[in-house]
């Protein structure tokens, strides 16, 4: 390995220039299993993940991915002084007496600043701290501020870049235990043998020798965990279709479909041609084949039900909230629905899409307590499509909220009292169905997790906060529905209300695991993103209020 | 009379109580995110207020049942729906009456019926008698009156929610272990901070700083000086011991493995040691504060720092005999003691509430397995044998999501141990719910009764628009 680095220090000592992507095909080396993060996987993931982990977007410079990795680990020394390290937060920057308007920084920038090492030096010995007694030194036990925060992942950026170009990460030898990494491997000279072609026909920028390299490479890998039993076949088709999985990204597909149905679904208000009607049925269907096909690939991957984690609950939300409109279409013929639910799909499929820093969309192996359980399975696919079923009634009460307001105003000019059209009236009907759908499935889902719970936990209910928040959220609908049924909400209200109800949603949803952390369900804590959603629910709750206002004003 | 059962009958007061149960359980949450389970459950899920609105929502309820009377075949939805709320209220009544919830740690090996809840009780035993009394946890902030225990001359007086434990340290004569407080100042960061170091106990002898280690030997005179270092780790490690004279020896390795060493006399005081640590930018010193070549230990207790979360430590009490405020003793959870009252000698223990099942739980294996290529666990179990009359003789496996059921107890794999090379002590949840069979059933009718209720409101509704 260190022949590997030098050698690439005396080729790139005579270009001495910045690294440009090569550009080279892909395909073969991008279907090398590796082992990483626990579980077998293509290089081509491995190099999506590595990449998006130290330079916190998906893609660089034009670089692919697995061209970016192959060239840091090629050429190490030009990547040092290459601003490729994204720092976020400008109180770091501040703090680290960078200059503001940067968004990238180079390794050596980093290693050569003071402060920058003296936390690096404050974080190691907190690690190395771990193990002492807690009578003697106890942890201070305040949360961690953003600042902290993202000084830890700049941090961790930098190790794992280092990780990379060392070759420690390069986990490409199989083995029965514990696969080894190409930098200390001597058990697997074919292994070693073709990655070093490999890296100096990258080097060499050899398209033709570094095709047949890759070809090598694969081979050896191929081969060895051929010789400890491995079941090539299935290893090379999985690997094939999460590589395909990835290239075809098929979710973002199925949200540009949505917002075209949805812009087609708006147009067969403007025009009564018939072509609007087919191309947007045309559109909403080929988007949801894309959002079907790419879950099914997920789960046909991972083996598991697809939502364990933030990003694949927004995606299974979203689709939850296509069927049920799918669902409502069928009874109601309302073409509000259809328009509604392409656009909040949309919406939520892009806020999935757009932060992958955030939420993770790996296919990561699960918590010993959320494998195998056909339970926990039904449970949270019960509950998320309750979600699903209240994101609808939120996108249609908020569209009513526009018509309560819009009759509000022309009420007030022509100095009459505002009326409840037929079109209020039947979208707050279509807000009532959803949310009934959202009730019988939350109080199913909710009941199902104390199933679950006691089940596995051996308690039915232990009022652990998510647990109570699916409760909270359960109640805000029953005491709006009850309050409607005793003819104290009346329809203004009963908009006004459906969308304050989501909060309680959000908050179940979003906020157990992202605000309040604590709890048995500990395996979904994350952090980020508060500032957008509480932005996004204070702008709502405005809204609501401003509407409010004029109704009141106008009746 | 009838006014009243209108009131309680009515919508109104549903919506109210559903109301009021949202912004309670919204507080509660909030109260478990800022401070930790315990207060939340201290002064809303186990508060006899939130009972009350509870007990509220079920008299209404029944009472609006009642007022549909009578019933016809289209309220069955309605009555499903209802009565399955009724019923898991019901049952989760029973499960805090009579139900069993603790948990119990088993090694490789040993055997044990004994299971843990999460009450703390006080043991008092004198050569009369013996009393277990419960002791409820109160937040930090609760106010706190001292009051008696049972029929003993005792009473409690201090009570710390999340106590820390300080150990103090006093000069004895002779025959006693030596004792140091060191304090580290200096750095790039400069630092400062305070550390005891106490040979009469393992835990105290060595401490860990980050990569600094420190230790003080618990032998001293006449050693051969050269024995002592023959641990194999000398980095960053400043070693003391006790002379002949009753003098302080130190020894500081650096980084490199390079040491520097001195003695200072008895008497000497608030001498700086320079430790060769993190040179390069700023060195690291040691002042030497007390030395006490022969010292005694008593353990107080004090607020810990950390007052929230899951790091949060346990509570503990402070006991003294009545009339006689100078006998005194503090008590963590955990902890044993003995309290002389004058007339009679009474052993104290505060601890976990302790329910003995009809049998015992033997572990023979605990087994783990990782995901390929990392140390997270992928999927546990134990291998346990139930001992007992008619107990099946082989082993029986434990893992997650796979309880084992025996005379009406269930025993869950929770968790473990962590420790390398492998973990070998297992941590079950014992089970015992007699109002399961409740909770089920009424889940069932709620969620059909709401499902039936709003089907058939839709086909009804649509019948009217068409």
């Amino acid at each position: 390995m260190k022949r590997l680095i030098l050698l690439g220090l005396l080729v790139s000592s005579f270009v001495w220039a910045q690294p440009q992507p090569h550009n080279f095909s892909f395909s073969q080396i991008k279907r090398i299993p590796i082992q990483n993060g626990g579980r077998l996987k293509p290089l081509d993931s491995f190099a999506r993940e590595w990449v998006l982990g130290i330079t916190g977007s998906r893609t660089f410079k034009g670089f692919d991915s697995v061209d970016l990795i192959l060239s840091w680990i090629s050429f190490p020394n030009e990547w040092e002084k290459e601003p490729f390290i994204r720092i976020n937060r400008k109180d770091v920057k501040k703090q680290l007496l960078l200059s503001e308007d940067r968004k990238y920084f180079s390794p050596q920038e980093l290693t050569h600043n003071a402060a920058f090492l003296q936390y690096a030096d404050q974080i190691a010995s907190e690690m190395g701290g771990q193990g002492v007694k807690k009578a003697q030194v106890t942890k201070t036990g305040v949360k961690e501020d953003g600042r902290q925060r993202e000084l830890k992942t700049v941090l961790g950026r930098l190790t794992s870049f280092r990780r990379v170009t060392s070759g420690e990460v390069w986990t490409l030898v199989p083995d029965p235990q514990k696969w080894k990494s190409i930098a200390d491997s001597s058990s697997a000279p074919e292994i070693e043998k073709s990655f070093k072609s490999l890296i100096r026909a990258y080097v060499a920028s050899e398209k033709d020798a570094f095709s047949q390299a890759a070809v090598l490479l694969k081979g050896a890998v191929e081969g060895k965990m051929k010789t400890q039993g491995a079941d090539i076949q299935t290893v090379q088709s999985r690997a094939g279709l999460e590589t395909l999985s990835n290239e075809i990204r098929f979710f973002q597909k199925a949200w540009s479909l949505y917002l075209l149905a949805g812009l087609c679904f708006l147009m067969m208000w403007v025009s009564q041609r018939k072509r609007w009607k087919v191309l947007a049925w045309g559109l909403v269907s080929l988007g949801f084949v894309f959002h079907v096909l790419g879950f099914g690939i997920r789960v046909f991957l991972t083996q598991r039900a697809p939502v364990t984690n933030m990003y694949e609950s927004i995606v299974w939300v979203s689709f939850g909230v296509m069927v049920f409109a799918f669902i409502l279409y069928r009874l109601q013929k309302k073409k509000i629905l259809m328009t509604t639910a392409c656009f909040l799909s949309a919406l939520a499929l892009i806020a999935a899409d757009a932060n992958p820093t955030m939420l993770n969309p790996g296919l990561d192996p699960l918590v010993p307590v959320l494998r195998s359980n056909f339970w926990l399975t039904i449970h949270v696919l019960t509950i998320t499509l309750g979600y699903a079923a209240f994101a609808l009634t939120y996108g249609l009460a908020n569209i009513n909220l526009f018509h309560f307001l819009a009759a509000a105003l022309k009420a007030k000019k022509e100095k009459v009292k505002p009326k409840v059209s037929p079109k209020m009236a039947d979208l707050n009907q279509l807000t009532y169905r959803a949310m009934q759908f959202g009730v019988v499935l939350l109080a199913a889902g909710t009941i199902l997790g104390g199933v679950w719970a006691d089940y596995s936990w051996g308690r039915f209910w232990g009022w652990d906060p998510k647990e109570v928040w699916a409760l909270i959220a359960l109640l805000c609908y029953l005491a709006i529905l009850h309050g409607r049924y005793a003819g104290w909400v009346r329809p203004f209200g009963f908009a006004a209300w459906s969308v304050l109800g989501f909060t309680s949603v959000v908050m179940a949803w979003y906020g157990v695991n992202f605000v309040l952390g604590v709890g048995l369900h500990s395996y979904g804590f994350a952090s980020g993103g508060m500032e957008w959603v509480a932005t996004a629910v204070l702008i709502q709750i405005i809204l609501v209020l401003l509407v409010s206002f004029f109704h009141k004003r106008a009746s | 009379m009838n006014a009243l059962f209108r009131f309680l009958s009515s919508l109104k007061l549903a919506v109210i109580t559903i109301v009021g149960i949202a912004i309670a359980l919204t507080v509660a949450t909030f109260l478990e995110s800022w401070y930790d389970t315990r207060t939340a459950r201290f002064w809303v899920y186990r508060s006899f207020w939130f009972y009350g609105i509870l007990a509220l929502l079920g008299v209404n309820i029944f009472a609006v049942m009642v007022d549909r009377w009578p019933w016809k075949k289209r309220h069955l939805p309605f009555l499903l729906a209802h009565i399955g709320i009724l019923m898991l209220l019901f049952g989760s009544w029973m499960t805090y009456q009579s139900g069993l919830d603790g948990s119990l740690m088993l090694e490789e090996g040993q055997s044990s019926p004994r299971v843990e809840l999460e009450e703390n009780v006080l043991v008092l035993i004198d050569s009369m008698k013996t009393q277990i009394l419960p002791i409820e946890w109160k937040p930090a902030h609760y106010p706190f009156e001292p009051y008696s225990l049972g029929s003993f001359d005792l009473e409690m007086d201090q009570w710390i929610s999340h106590a820390e434990p300080k150990i103090q340290f006093s000069k004895a004569q002779s025959d006693e272990p030596p004792a140091i407080e060191l304090v580290i100042e200096g750095g790039p960061m400069n630092f400062e901070k305070a550390i005891w170091l106490f040979a009469g106990d393992q835990n105290w002898s060595t401490l860990s700083l980050g990569p600094a280690q420190f230790t003080l030997f618990p032998v001293s005179v006449g050693v051969d000086v050269k024995q002592l270092f023959s641990v194999p780790i000398r980095k960053n490690h400043a070693f003391f011991w006790r002379g002949k004279k009753n003098e302080l020896h130190y020894r500081i390795y650096s980084k490199d493995g390079t040491y520097m060493g001195g003695s200072l006399s008895e008497k000497s005081q608030e001498t700086v040691l320079s430790t060769g640590w993190m040179k390069q930018i700023k060195e690291l010193k040691l002042r030497v504060r007390q030395w006490m070549p022969h010292a005694l230990n008593e353990t107080s207790y004090h607020p810990a720092r950390v007052q929230k979360g899951p790091d949060a430590p346990p509570s503990a009490i402070h006991l003294r005999v009545k009339g006689k405020s100078s006998v005194g003793v503090w008590l963590g959870l955990g902890d044993r003691a003995v309290l002389d009252t004058g007339e009679t000698e009474i052993q104290i223990q505060y601890r976990r509430k302790q329910v003995m099942l009809p049998f015992s739980l033997h572990l023979e294996e605990f087994k783990i397995q990782n995901y390929q290529g990392t140390y997270n666990p992928a999927m546990y179990s134990s291998f346990v044998r139930v001992i007992d009359e008619n107990a099946p003789q082989e082993k029986i496996e434990i893992k997650m999501n796979d309880p084992l059921k025996w005379k009406g107890f269930t025993f869950f794999q929770s968790s473990y141990v962590p420790a390398r090379p492998r973990p070998t002590i297992s941590i079950f949840t014992v089970n015992q719910d007699p109002g399961r069979f409740m909770k089920y059933l009424g889940s069932i009718l709620l969620v059909l009764g709401s499902a039936l209720l709003f089907i058939r409101k839709y086909v009804g509704k649509k019948g009217k628009i068409s």
